[in-house]
């Protein structure tokens, strides 16, 4: 049985807008088609007049503009799908991440998963700066204690070898 | 006779009772969390999480498995721990070990 692949389809929303409080939001989805991503964007931009809409998907980049294209009031649509790229609120502090180097890839991978799963909260409960530092805090003792850990247990090698010999 | 290195410190029990706790499988942020709240008023390291539960897996009372990773996390996958049937007897000879220590309460003062 010949396995044929399928060509995962994507498309990518991207509504920007100078007097729309969202002035960027980006929504990538594999099973969006260009109905729906458009639909999204007009969601985005909720009639905005001044947003525009650009869409990708694997014919190439698109533009459109809401103004000549959107009807004054869009239908309200809740969107259900799972976007593959995050918001904001869940993505970290990339100078946070990169401290992350300093840990093993596995450990890497463990730390990073807790912290994705505090930071919304911290962000919802103490605000993005204090959020920020909380996570920064987190970071930084995960990576002390490794490197801490590290030295321990050369020391402990070392002293078994000693006491060896 | 038990030697050493099978008596658990506080945090390792704190940890080992987080997962058990969590119906014995549970991964980081969940037994951090877990363990706080046991742990309450006393503060638990974050730091401390995961050098003393790859110390614990080590010594053979803890085992881990990964999870799908899944896209929503970058690719990465999630690190599930349970604790070993000689974790749990670890759990049980340091909580005999503790009792036999401190005696009765009133040896303490203790009403």
């Amino acid at each position: 049985v010949s396995k044929k692949r399928k060509k995962k389809k994507r498309t990518t929303v991207s509504a920007r807008g100078a007097k729309s409080q969202i002035q960027s939001v980006f929504i990538s989805h594999s099973d969006l088609d260009h109905q729906a991503a458009f639909d999204i964007a007009a969601e985005i931009g909720n009639g905005d007049s001044g947003v525009d809409f650009m869409y990708v998907d694997d014919s190439g980049v698109h533009t459109v503009q809401l103004k000549a294209t959107a009807p004054t009031r869009m239908p309200r649509k809740v969107w259900t799908g799972l976007p593959e790229k995050p918001h904001r609120d869940f993505t970290l502090p990339p100078a946070a991440e990169s401290m992350l180097l300093l840990m093993s890839r596995a450990r890497r991978n463990d730390v990073l998963n807790d912290i994705m799963d505090w930071y919304p909260g911290w962000v919802a409960e103490k605000g993005r700066f204090r959020a920020n530092l909380a996570c920064w805090w987190r970071i930084g003792m995960a990576v002390l204690r490794g490197l801490l850990d590290l030295l321990l247990r050369i020391g402990e090698i070392v002293g078994k070898f000693r006491g060896a010999k | 006779m038990a030697r050493d290195e099978d008596v658990l410190t506080t945090v390792e029990w704190l940890l080992l009772a987080a997962i058990m706790r969590n119906d014995n499988s549970a991964y980081g942020s969940v037994i951090f969390d877990t363990a706080t709240e046991l742990a309450r008023p006393i503060k638990v390291a974050y730091g401390s999480l995961y050098p003393t539960l790859e110390r614990l897996e080590r010594r053979g009372f803890l085992s881990s498995s990964f999870s799908e990773p899944t896209p929503e996390r970058g690719g990465r996958s999630r690190r599930y721990f349970n604790v070993t049937a000689s974790g749990k007897k670890a759990m049980k000879r340091s909580e005999m070990l503790a009792r036999r220590i401190v005696g009765t309460d009133a040896a303490w003062g203790i009403a």
